[in-house]
Protein backbone atom coordinates (compact mmCIF):
# COMPACT_ATOMS: atom_id res chain seq x y z
CA UNK A 1 0.00 0.00 0.00
CA UNK A 2 2.92 2.09 0.90
CA UNK A 3 3.92 4.18 -2.34
CA UNK A 4 7.92 5.43 -2.61
CA UNK A 5 6.55 8.58 -3.43
CA UNK A 6 4.47 9.04 -0.63
CA UNK A 7 5.20 11.66 2.29
CA UNK A 8 4.85 10.12 5.59
CA UNK A 9 2.44 11.83 8.12
CA UNK A 10 5.54 13.22 9.77
CA UNK A 11 6.63 14.69 6.79
CA UNK A 12 2.77 16.30 5.55
CA UNK A 13 2.61 17.85 8.95
CA UNK A 14 5.63 19.90 8.35
CA UNK A 15 4.86 21.13 5.01
CA UNK A 16 1.61 22.40 7.15
CA UNK A 17 3.52 23.87 9.40
CA UNK A 18 6.02 25.63 7.04
CA UNK A 19 3.31 26.29 5.23
CA UNK A 20 3.10 30.31 4.19
CA UNK A 21 -1.02 30.65 5.16
CA UNK A 22 -2.76 30.20 7.82
CA UNK A 23 -4.44 26.85 8.90
CA UNK A 24 -6.72 26.67 11.55
CA UNK A 25 -9.09 23.51 12.05
CA UNK A 26 -12.22 23.38 14.38
CA UNK A 27 -14.61 20.73 15.40
CA UNK A 28 -18.54 21.49 15.22
CA UNK A 29 -18.61 23.07 18.65
CA UNK A 30 -15.77 25.52 17.10
CA UNK A 31 -13.35 24.10 19.44
CA UNK A 32 -9.64 24.70 17.90
CA UNK A 33 -8.65 20.91 17.10
CA UNK A 34 -5.18 21.98 15.41
CA UNK A 35 -3.28 25.20 14.28
CA UNK A 36 -0.48 25.71 12.42
CA UNK A 37 2.73 27.69 13.07
CA UNK A 38 1.28 30.53 10.56
CA UNK A 39 -1.62 31.75 12.51
CA UNK A 40 0.38 31.15 16.15
CA UNK A 41 3.51 33.22 15.07
CA UNK A 42 1.21 36.06 13.83
CA UNK A 43 -1.09 35.56 16.89
CA UNK A 44 1.61 35.65 19.11
CA UNK A 45 0.25 32.49 20.80
CA UNK A 46 1.37 28.86 21.21
CA UNK A 47 -0.87 25.46 21.18
CA UNK A 48 -1.07 24.73 24.94
CA UNK A 49 -3.17 28.15 25.23
CA UNK A 50 -5.06 27.51 21.65
CA UNK A 51 -5.33 23.85 21.26
CA UNK A 52 -8.51 22.27 22.44
CA UNK A 53 -9.94 25.88 23.23
CA UNK A 54 -13.46 27.64 22.09
CA UNK A 55 -12.24 29.82 18.37
CA UNK A 56 -14.24 32.22 19.68
CA UNK A 57 -12.12 33.00 23.07
CA UNK A 58 -9.61 32.46 21.47
CA UNK A 59 -9.42 35.17 18.75
CA UNK A 60 -12.39 37.34 19.97
CA UNK A 61 -11.90 39.47 16.97
CA UNK A 62 -13.37 36.67 14.62
CA UNK A 63 -17.30 37.78 14.99
CA UNK A 64 -19.02 34.91 16.07
CA UNK A 65 -22.56 34.53 14.69
CA UNK A 66 -21.22 35.22 11.08
CA UNK A 67 -18.43 32.66 11.40
CA UNK A 68 -21.58 30.12 12.67
CA UNK A 69 -23.36 31.16 9.53
CA UNK A 70 -20.38 30.65 7.02
CA UNK A 71 -19.73 26.84 8.96
CA UNK A 72 -23.80 26.07 8.81
CA UNK A 73 -23.21 25.33 5.15
CA UNK A 74 -19.94 23.51 5.86
CA UNK A 75 -21.04 21.37 8.31
CA UNK A 76 -24.80 20.41 7.07
CA UNK A 77 -24.18 20.68 3.25
CA UNK A 78 -20.05 19.87 3.15
CA UNK A 79 -19.86 22.97 1.06
CA UNK A 80 -16.56 24.82 1.15
CA UNK A 81 -17.29 28.66 1.87
CA UNK A 82 -15.23 31.65 1.06
CA UNK A 83 -14.39 34.99 2.54
CA UNK A 84 -12.69 37.71 0.98
CA UNK A 85 -11.13 41.02 2.17
CA UNK A 86 -13.11 42.82 -0.42
CA UNK A 87 -16.24 42.28 2.24
CA UNK A 88 -14.19 41.52 5.18
CA UNK A 89 -10.77 42.85 5.30
CA UNK A 90 -9.54 40.23 8.15
CA UNK A 91 -10.63 37.94 10.14
CA UNK A 92 -7.79 37.59 12.95
CA UNK A 93 -6.32 40.31 14.11
CA UNK A 94 -2.38 40.61 12.25
CA UNK A 95 0.52 42.50 12.03
CA UNK A 96 1.20 43.12 8.45
CA UNK A 97 3.79 41.79 7.25
CA UNK A 98 5.56 45.56 6.33
CA UNK A 99 5.83 47.51 9.52
CA UNK A 100 8.36 49.70 8.23
CA UNK A 101 7.32 50.23 4.39
CA UNK A 102 3.94 48.98 4.35
CA UNK A 103 0.52 51.00 3.86
CA UNK A 104 -1.35 49.01 5.69
CA UNK A 105 -2.63 48.43 9.31
CA UNK A 106 -4.01 44.93 9.60
CA UNK A 107 -2.97 41.98 7.30
CA UNK A 108 -5.99 41.75 4.93
CA UNK A 109 -6.81 37.73 4.36
CA UNK A 110 -8.82 36.00 2.10
CA UNK A 111 -9.83 32.71 3.69
CA UNK A 112 -11.75 29.45 2.71
CA UNK A 113 -13.89 26.70 4.81
CA UNK A 114 -13.62 23.84 3.78
CA UNK A 115 -15.33 20.32 4.98
CA UNK A 116 -13.34 17.80 6.53
CA UNK A 117 -14.91 14.14 6.69
CA UNK A 118 -14.60 11.70 9.54
CA UNK A 119 -15.14 7.80 8.66
CA UNK A 120 -18.49 7.64 9.04
CA UNK A 121 -19.08 10.03 5.71
CA UNK A 122 -20.04 12.59 7.99
CA UNK A 123 -18.57 16.07 7.96
CA UNK A 124 -16.21 16.42 11.27
CA UNK A 125 -14.11 18.96 10.94
CA UNK A 126 -14.10 22.67 9.03
CA UNK A 127 -10.29 23.61 8.20
CA UNK A 128 -9.96 27.42 7.50
CA UNK A 129 -6.95 28.46 5.74
CA UNK A 130 -6.18 32.12 5.75
CA UNK A 131 -4.63 33.99 3.08
CA UNK A 132 -2.35 36.71 3.28
CA UNK A 133 -3.32 39.47 0.78
CA UNK A 134 -2.46 42.53 2.09
CA UNK A 135 -0.13 43.72 -0.84
CA UNK A 136 -2.60 42.25 -3.31
CA UNK A 137 -5.63 44.49 -1.81
CA UNK A 138 -3.61 47.08 -1.53
CA UNK A 139 -2.92 47.90 -5.45
CA UNK A 140 -6.09 46.58 -5.97
CA UNK A 141 -7.31 49.56 -4.31
CA UNK A 142 -5.22 51.93 -5.44
CA UNK A 143 -6.21 50.74 -9.18
CA UNK A 144 -9.60 51.26 -8.22
CA UNK A 145 -9.28 54.36 -7.16
CA UNK A 146 -7.55 55.33 -10.30
CA UNK A 147 -9.98 53.61 -12.27
CA UNK A 148 -13.41 55.65 -10.34
CA UNK A 149 -11.39 58.65 -11.09
CA UNK A 150 -10.86 58.19 -14.64
CA UNK A 151 -14.43 57.11 -15.00
CA UNK A 152 -15.67 60.09 -13.13
CA UNK A 153 -13.17 62.26 -15.66
CA UNK A 154 -14.33 60.73 -18.96
CA UNK A 155 -18.23 61.17 -18.14
CA UNK A 156 -17.86 64.51 -17.06
CA UNK A 157 -17.51 67.91 -18.92
CA UNK A 158 -14.72 69.97 -17.83
CA UNK A 159 -16.34 73.52 -17.62
CA UNK A 160 -19.49 73.10 -15.79
CA UNK A 161 -18.55 69.39 -14.01
CA UNK A 162 -22.41 68.14 -15.21
CA UNK A 163 -22.04 65.05 -17.56
CA UNK A 164 -20.76 65.27 -21.42
CA UNK A 165 -22.76 64.43 -23.97
CA UNK A 166 -21.76 60.98 -24.38
CA UNK A 167 -22.54 59.97 -21.07
CA UNK A 168 -25.90 62.12 -20.97
CA UNK A 169 -27.58 60.14 -24.20
CA UNK A 170 -26.37 56.99 -22.69
CA UNK A 171 -28.00 57.44 -19.49
CA UNK A 172 -31.27 58.69 -21.65
CA UNK A 173 -31.44 55.35 -22.90
CA UNK A 174 -31.55 53.67 -19.92
CA UNK A 175 -34.17 55.93 -18.66
CA UNK A 176 -35.70 56.03 -22.10
CA UNK A 177 -36.15 52.32 -21.54
CA UNK A 178 -37.48 52.38 -17.77
CA UNK A 179 -39.56 54.90 -18.32
CA UNK A 180 -40.95 52.88 -21.04
CA UNK A 181 -41.29 49.54 -19.38
CA UNK A 182 -42.91 50.54 -16.42
CA UNK A 183 -45.52 53.20 -18.02
CA UNK A 184 -43.46 55.80 -16.11
CA UNK A 185 -43.00 59.61 -17.40
CA UNK A 186 -39.97 60.83 -18.74
CA UNK A 187 -39.25 64.24 -19.93
CA UNK A 188 -36.68 66.50 -21.70
CA UNK A 189 -35.40 69.99 -21.31
CA UNK A 190 -33.23 71.73 -23.47
CA UNK A 191 -31.68 74.87 -22.76
CA UNK A 192 -30.20 77.16 -24.44
CA UNK A 193 -28.47 80.59 -23.37
CA UNK A 194 -29.79 83.46 -25.28
CA UNK A 195 -27.24 85.42 -27.64
CA UNK A 196 -24.49 83.85 -26.16
CA UNK A 197 -22.03 84.60 -29.12
CA UNK A 198 -23.14 88.65 -28.35
CA UNK A 199 -21.88 87.74 -24.96
CA UNK A 200 -18.77 86.14 -25.84
CA UNK A 201 -17.99 88.86 -28.25
CA UNK A 202 -18.87 91.43 -26.05
CA UNK A 203 -17.04 90.48 -22.69
CA UNK A 204 -15.20 88.06 -23.65
CA UNK A 205 -14.93 84.09 -23.49
CA UNK A 206 -13.92 84.30 -19.85
CA UNK A 207 -17.07 85.74 -19.49
CA UNK A 208 -19.18 83.82 -21.77
CA UNK A 209 -17.36 80.38 -19.41
CA UNK A 210 -18.33 82.22 -15.97
CA UNK A 211 -22.10 82.22 -17.52
CA UNK A 212 -21.60 78.37 -18.96
CA UNK A 213 -19.98 77.70 -15.15
CA UNK A 214 -23.05 79.45 -13.46
CA UNK A 215 -26.01 77.89 -15.72
CA UNK A 216 -24.67 74.19 -14.33
CA UNK A 217 -24.51 75.03 -10.76
CA UNK A 218 -27.85 76.59 -11.11
CA UNK A 219 -29.10 73.42 -12.57
CA UNK A 220 -27.45 71.16 -9.78
CA UNK A 221 -28.85 73.04 -7.52
CA UNK A 222 -32.38 72.99 -9.19
CA UNK A 223 -32.59 69.52 -9.42
CA UNK A 224 -33.55 66.04 -7.72
CA UNK A 225 -31.23 63.79 -6.76
CA UNK A 226 -32.13 61.15 -9.82
CA UNK A 227 -32.47 64.28 -12.69
CA UNK A 228 -29.64 63.87 -14.76
CA UNK A 229 -28.28 66.97 -16.43
CA UNK A 230 -25.42 67.34 -19.39
CA UNK A 231 -23.86 70.11 -21.34
CA UNK A 232 -24.98 68.84 -24.80
CA UNK A 233 -22.25 71.37 -26.52
CA UNK A 234 -21.95 74.61 -26.91
CA UNK A 235 -24.09 77.05 -24.65
CA UNK A 236 -26.95 74.44 -24.91
CA UNK A 237 -27.59 71.91 -22.01
CA UNK A 238 -30.03 69.02 -21.63
CA UNK A 239 -31.73 68.02 -18.25
CA UNK A 240 -33.42 64.58 -18.49
CA UNK A 241 -36.31 64.32 -15.85
CA UNK A 242 -37.47 60.55 -14.83
CA UNK A 243 -41.16 60.23 -13.38
CA UNK A 244 -42.13 63.90 -14.66
CA UNK A 245 -44.80 65.37 -17.23
CA UNK A 246 -44.84 68.15 -19.08
CA UNK A 247 -46.36 69.99 -16.73
CA UNK A 248 -43.96 68.81 -13.86
CA UNK A 249 -40.59 70.06 -16.16
CA UNK A 250 -42.27 73.31 -16.89
CA UNK A 251 -42.44 73.85 -13.31
CA UNK A 252 -38.66 72.64 -12.98
CA UNK A 253 -37.88 74.36 -16.19
CA UNK A 254 -39.31 77.81 -14.71
CA UNK A 255 -37.23 77.72 -11.57
CA UNK A 256 -34.45 77.86 -13.59
CA UNK A 257 -35.32 80.47 -15.71
CA UNK A 258 -36.17 82.47 -13.14
CA UNK A 259 -33.00 81.89 -11.00
CA UNK A 260 -30.34 82.95 -13.86
CA UNK A 261 -32.90 86.34 -14.23
CA UNK A 262 -31.29 86.75 -10.63
CA UNK A 263 -27.87 86.41 -11.68
CA UNK A 264 -25.77 89.68 -12.40
CA UNK A 265 -22.38 88.74 -14.58
CA UNK A 266 -19.74 91.34 -14.29
CA UNK A 267 -16.61 91.73 -16.90
CA UNK A 268 -14.27 94.57 -18.08
CA UNK A 269 -16.95 96.11 -20.58
CA UNK A 270 -19.64 96.07 -17.67
CA UNK A 271 -22.34 94.32 -15.85
CA UNK A 272 -24.92 91.72 -17.83
CA UNK A 273 -27.28 89.54 -16.71
CA UNK A 274 -28.22 86.21 -19.48
CA UNK A 275 -31.40 84.70 -20.31
CA UNK A 276 -32.35 80.73 -21.73
CA UNK A 277 -34.60 79.48 -23.90
CA UNK A 278 -36.32 75.98 -23.08
CA UNK A 279 -37.56 73.50 -25.02
CA UNK A 280 -39.07 70.55 -23.49
CA UNK A 281 -40.42 66.98 -24.70
CA UNK A 282 -42.14 64.20 -23.17
CA UNK A 283 -41.83 60.45 -23.66
CA UNK A 284 -45.46 59.67 -25.05
CA UNK A 285 -46.85 57.41 -27.82
CA UNK A 286 -45.30 58.37 -30.98
CA UNK A 287 -42.40 59.45 -29.21
CA UNK A 288 -40.72 55.62 -29.72
CA UNK A 289 -37.04 56.79 -28.91
CA UNK A 290 -34.53 58.56 -27.33
CA UNK A 291 -33.41 60.36 -30.67
CA UNK A 292 -37.00 61.30 -30.93
CA UNK A 293 -37.55 62.75 -27.77
CA UNK A 294 -34.83 64.88 -27.67
CA UNK A 295 -36.36 66.15 -31.62
CA UNK A 296 -39.28 66.63 -29.81
CA UNK A 297 -37.61 69.29 -27.08
CA UNK A 298 -35.59 70.68 -29.80
CA UNK A 299 -38.35 71.77 -31.79
CA UNK A 300 -39.97 73.15 -28.75
CA UNK A 301 -36.42 75.17 -28.29
CA UNK A 302 -36.79 76.42 -31.71
CA UNK A 303 -39.81 77.44 -31.14
CA UNK A 304 -39.18 79.34 -27.85
CA UNK A 305 -36.29 81.33 -29.81
CA UNK A 306 -38.32 82.05 -32.63
CA UNK A 307 -40.93 83.48 -30.78
CA UNK A 308 -38.40 85.70 -28.99
CA UNK A 309 -36.16 84.20 -26.59
CA UNK A 310 -36.37 83.99 -22.58
CA UNK A 311 -39.13 81.49 -22.48
CA UNK A 312 -40.16 77.89 -22.25
CA UNK A 313 -41.75 76.13 -24.58
CA UNK A 314 -43.46 72.65 -24.31
CA UNK A 315 -43.88 70.09 -26.91
CA UNK A 316 -47.39 69.03 -26.74
CA UNK A 317 -47.62 67.62 -30.35
CA UNK A 318 -47.75 64.22 -29.50
CA UNK A 319 -48.99 64.24 -25.61
CA UNK B 1 -33.62 29.76 -31.62
CA UNK B 2 -31.58 27.33 -33.36
CA UNK B 3 -29.09 25.13 -31.23
CA UNK B 4 -25.83 24.71 -32.53
CA UNK B 5 -25.57 20.71 -33.15
CA UNK B 6 -23.00 19.73 -30.88
CA UNK B 7 -25.50 17.99 -29.10
CA UNK B 8 -27.57 15.20 -30.31
CA UNK B 9 -31.21 15.26 -28.90
CA UNK B 10 -30.77 12.20 -26.91
CA UNK B 11 -27.79 13.75 -25.10
CA UNK B 12 -29.21 16.87 -24.71
CA UNK B 13 -32.53 14.90 -23.49
CA UNK B 14 -30.41 12.86 -21.05
CA UNK B 15 -28.09 15.84 -19.67
CA UNK B 16 -31.01 18.14 -18.82
CA UNK B 17 -32.40 15.00 -16.82
CA UNK B 18 -28.92 15.00 -14.88
CA UNK B 19 -29.15 18.57 -14.23
CA UNK B 20 -32.84 18.16 -13.34
CA UNK B 21 -31.72 15.81 -10.70
CA UNK B 22 -28.50 17.62 -9.37
CA UNK B 23 -31.26 20.23 -9.21
CA UNK B 24 -33.44 18.21 -6.88
CA UNK B 25 -30.11 17.53 -5.00
CA UNK B 26 -29.42 21.08 -4.32
CA UNK B 27 -32.78 22.50 -3.68
CA UNK B 28 -33.59 20.19 -1.01
CA UNK B 29 -30.00 20.94 0.57
CA UNK B 30 -30.87 24.57 0.49
CA UNK B 31 -34.44 24.09 1.73
CA UNK B 32 -33.02 22.33 4.81
CA UNK B 33 -30.30 25.03 5.47
CA UNK B 34 -32.51 28.43 4.56
CA UNK B 35 -35.74 26.75 5.97
CA UNK B 36 -37.86 27.61 3.33
CA UNK B 37 -39.18 26.18 0.51
CA UNK B 38 -37.39 26.27 -2.85
CA UNK B 39 -39.49 25.81 -6.20
CA UNK B 40 -37.80 24.85 -9.29
CA UNK B 41 -37.98 25.57 -13.07
CA UNK B 42 -37.40 22.86 -15.46
CA UNK B 43 -33.73 23.48 -16.57
CA UNK B 44 -32.79 24.19 -19.90
CA UNK B 45 -29.68 23.12 -21.88
CA UNK B 46 -28.17 24.51 -25.15
CA UNK B 47 -25.44 25.42 -27.29
CA UNK B 48 -24.77 28.66 -27.50
CA UNK B 49 -22.38 31.18 -29.19
CA UNK B 50 -21.22 34.78 -27.50
CA UNK B 51 -24.18 37.10 -29.01
CA UNK B 52 -26.71 34.46 -28.15
CA UNK B 53 -25.82 34.70 -24.26
CA UNK B 54 -25.63 38.08 -23.84
CA UNK B 55 -29.52 38.15 -25.34
CA UNK B 56 -30.38 35.24 -23.38
CA UNK B 57 -29.28 36.92 -20.51
CA UNK B 58 -31.04 40.11 -21.40
CA UNK B 59 -34.06 38.56 -21.53
CA UNK B 60 -34.89 36.07 -18.84
CA UNK B 61 -34.65 39.19 -16.39
CA UNK B 62 -37.76 41.41 -15.10
CA UNK B 63 -35.78 44.02 -14.69
CA UNK B 64 -32.48 43.88 -17.02
CA UNK B 65 -31.44 46.87 -15.95
CA UNK B 66 -31.13 46.34 -12.42
CA UNK B 67 -29.31 43.15 -11.90
CA UNK B 68 -26.71 41.87 -9.81
CA UNK B 69 -24.67 39.24 -10.52
CA UNK B 70 -21.95 36.66 -9.35
CA UNK B 71 -19.57 34.69 -11.07
CA UNK B 72 -17.55 31.93 -9.80
CA UNK B 73 -15.26 29.91 -12.24
CA UNK B 74 -14.86 25.85 -12.29
CA UNK B 75 -12.63 24.02 -13.22
CA UNK B 76 -10.93 20.08 -13.83
CA UNK B 77 -12.43 18.23 -16.35
CA UNK B 78 -14.45 20.58 -17.44
CA UNK B 79 -13.98 24.30 -17.11
CA UNK B 80 -16.03 27.18 -17.53
CA UNK B 81 -18.10 29.71 -15.47
CA UNK B 82 -20.79 30.16 -13.42
CA UNK B 83 -23.19 33.32 -13.75
CA UNK B 84 -26.09 33.40 -10.50
CA UNK B 85 -28.33 36.64 -11.77
CA UNK B 86 -30.85 38.22 -9.41
CA UNK B 87 -32.73 40.94 -10.07
CA UNK B 88 -33.35 43.86 -7.19
CA UNK B 89 -35.86 41.80 -5.39
CA UNK B 90 -33.65 38.91 -4.96
CA UNK B 91 -30.57 40.82 -3.96
CA UNK B 92 -32.50 42.79 -1.53
CA UNK B 93 -34.36 39.30 0.49
CA UNK B 94 -30.87 37.39 0.88
CA UNK B 95 -30.18 38.20 4.09
CA UNK B 96 -33.74 37.81 5.34
CA UNK B 97 -33.50 34.08 3.73
CA UNK B 98 -29.93 33.68 5.24
CA UNK B 99 -30.96 34.05 8.78
CA UNK B 100 -29.99 37.29 9.42
CA UNK B 101 -32.29 39.26 11.77
CA UNK B 102 -31.54 42.56 10.19
CA UNK B 103 -33.79 44.40 7.40
CA UNK B 104 -31.91 44.50 4.75
CA UNK B 105 -32.22 48.09 4.46
CA UNK B 106 -30.12 48.51 7.73
CA UNK B 107 -27.06 46.13 6.12
CA UNK B 108 -24.10 47.93 5.16
CA UNK B 109 -23.28 47.78 1.45
CA UNK B 110 -20.07 44.85 2.04
CA UNK B 111 -22.54 43.27 4.15
CA UNK B 112 -25.17 42.80 1.43
CA UNK B 113 -22.56 42.06 -0.84
CA UNK B 114 -21.31 39.29 1.45
CA UNK B 115 -24.76 37.79 1.75
CA UNK B 116 -24.44 37.80 -2.22
CA UNK B 117 -21.90 36.19 -2.63
CA UNK B 118 -22.30 33.96 0.20
CA UNK B 119 -25.72 32.68 -1.37
CA UNK B 120 -24.56 31.93 -5.08
CA UNK B 121 -22.01 30.17 -3.39
CA UNK B 122 -24.40 27.75 -1.79
CA UNK B 123 -26.42 27.37 -4.94
CA UNK B 124 -23.96 26.81 -7.12
CA UNK B 125 -21.84 24.84 -5.17
CA UNK B 126 -24.97 22.48 -4.13
CA UNK B 127 -25.50 22.20 -8.28
CA UNK B 128 -21.59 21.77 -9.50
CA UNK B 129 -21.23 19.36 -6.82
CA UNK B 130 -24.63 17.39 -7.52
CA UNK B 131 -23.92 17.93 -11.20
CA UNK B 132 -20.36 16.48 -10.80
CA UNK B 133 -22.15 13.50 -8.94
CA UNK B 134 -24.34 12.74 -12.11
CA UNK B 135 -22.08 12.71 -14.10
CA UNK B 136 -19.01 10.42 -12.74
CA UNK B 137 -16.78 13.90 -12.86
CA UNK B 138 -15.55 16.60 -10.61
CA UNK B 139 -16.23 20.04 -10.44
CA UNK B 140 -13.48 22.08 -8.35
CA UNK B 141 -14.61 25.65 -8.51
CA UNK B 142 -12.80 29.10 -7.20
CA UNK B 143 -14.40 31.58 -4.93
CA UNK B 144 -17.00 33.84 -5.96
CA UNK B 145 -16.58 37.66 -7.30
CA UNK B 146 -19.14 40.04 -7.54
CA UNK B 147 -19.85 41.08 -11.12
CA UNK B 148 -21.77 43.90 -10.61
CA UNK B 149 -24.59 45.02 -8.06
CA UNK B 150 -27.87 46.44 -9.73
CA UNK B 151 -26.37 47.19 -13.20
CA UNK B 152 -27.59 46.50 -16.89
CA UNK B 153 -26.84 42.83 -17.61
CA UNK B 154 -24.55 43.76 -20.63
CA UNK B 155 -21.84 45.28 -18.01
CA UNK B 156 -21.69 42.09 -16.57
CA UNK B 157 -20.10 40.61 -19.37
CA UNK B 158 -16.81 42.37 -21.00
CA UNK B 159 -17.53 41.65 -25.10
CA UNK B 160 -14.04 42.40 -26.00
CA UNK B 161 -12.30 39.48 -24.01
CA UNK B 162 -14.24 36.46 -24.89
CA UNK B 163 -11.79 33.63 -25.65
CA UNK B 164 -14.51 31.31 -26.77
CA UNK B 165 -17.47 30.79 -29.65
CA UNK B 166 -19.51 28.77 -28.31
CA UNK B 167 -20.26 27.30 -24.98
CA UNK B 168 -22.83 24.55 -23.38
CA UNK B 169 -25.44 26.49 -21.43
CA UNK B 170 -26.72 24.82 -18.39
CA UNK B 171 -29.75 26.98 -16.90
CA UNK B 172 -31.60 26.78 -13.62
CA UNK B 173 -34.02 29.14 -12.19
CA UNK B 174 -34.70 28.93 -8.25
CA UNK B 175 -36.97 30.51 -6.15
CA UNK B 176 -37.64 30.55 -2.61
CA UNK B 177 -41.42 30.14 -1.76
CA UNK B 178 -42.23 32.36 0.48
CA UNK B 179 -40.49 35.40 -0.39
CA UNK B 180 -39.74 37.43 -3.72
CA UNK B 181 -36.39 35.72 -4.47
CA UNK B 182 -36.00 34.43 -7.77
CA UNK B 183 -32.51 33.54 -8.73
CA UNK B 184 -30.87 32.30 -12.36
CA UNK B 185 -27.41 30.14 -12.28
CA UNK B 186 -25.78 29.90 -15.72
CA UNK B 187 -23.35 27.30 -16.11
CA UNK B 188 -21.44 28.06 -19.12
CA UNK B 189 -19.38 25.56 -20.25
CA UNK B 190 -16.39 26.55 -22.70
CA UNK B 191 -16.20 25.09 -25.95
CA UNK B 192 -13.28 22.27 -25.23
CA UNK B 193 -15.52 21.06 -22.39
CA UNK B 194 -18.32 19.98 -24.92
CA UNK B 195 -16.54 17.30 -26.00
CA UNK B 196 -15.89 15.92 -22.21
CA UNK B 197 -19.60 16.57 -21.02
CA UNK B 198 -20.72 14.72 -24.70
CA UNK B 199 -18.23 11.56 -23.98
CA UNK B 200 -19.81 11.63 -19.91
CA UNK B 201 -23.22 12.16 -21.13
CA UNK B 202 -22.57 9.25 -23.65
CA UNK B 203 -20.69 6.53 -21.49
CA UNK B 204 -24.19 6.92 -18.85
CA UNK B 205 -26.52 6.66 -22.10
CA UNK B 206 -24.64 3.34 -22.81
CA UNK B 207 -25.04 2.07 -18.89
CA UNK B 208 -28.91 2.16 -19.58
Amino acid sequence: MSHPFELNQAQMAHILEAMGAGVLVVDPDFRIVFINHFMLAHAGRDRATTEGRSLFDCFPEVPESWFRRKARSVFSLGHRAFSSWRQRPYLFHFHPNRPVTGHAREMRQDATFDPIYGDDGQVAYLALTVLDVTETSIYQERADAANRQLEEISIRDGLTGLFNRRHLENRLEQEFKRSYRMGSPLSVLLLDADHFKFVNDTYGHQAGDEVLRTIGALLQEALRSFDLAGRYGGEEFVVVLPQTDLEGAEVVAERIRQRLLQEQFAADQGRFSVTVSVGLGERADGVESPDHLLKSADEALFEAKASGRNRIVANRQTA
Amino acid sequence: MTAAPELSEEQQDALTELVNVAMGQAASALSQLLGTFIKLHVPSVRVVDARALRNHMDEGNVLPDQVSGVSQAFFDQIRGEALALYDLNGSDHLASLLGEDKDPGDLAPEDEDELLLDASNIVTGAILTGLGEQLGSHFSFTAPSLLGKECETSDLLDPTSQEWDKALLVEVRFAAEERAFECRILLIMLEESIDTVRGLVDGILADL
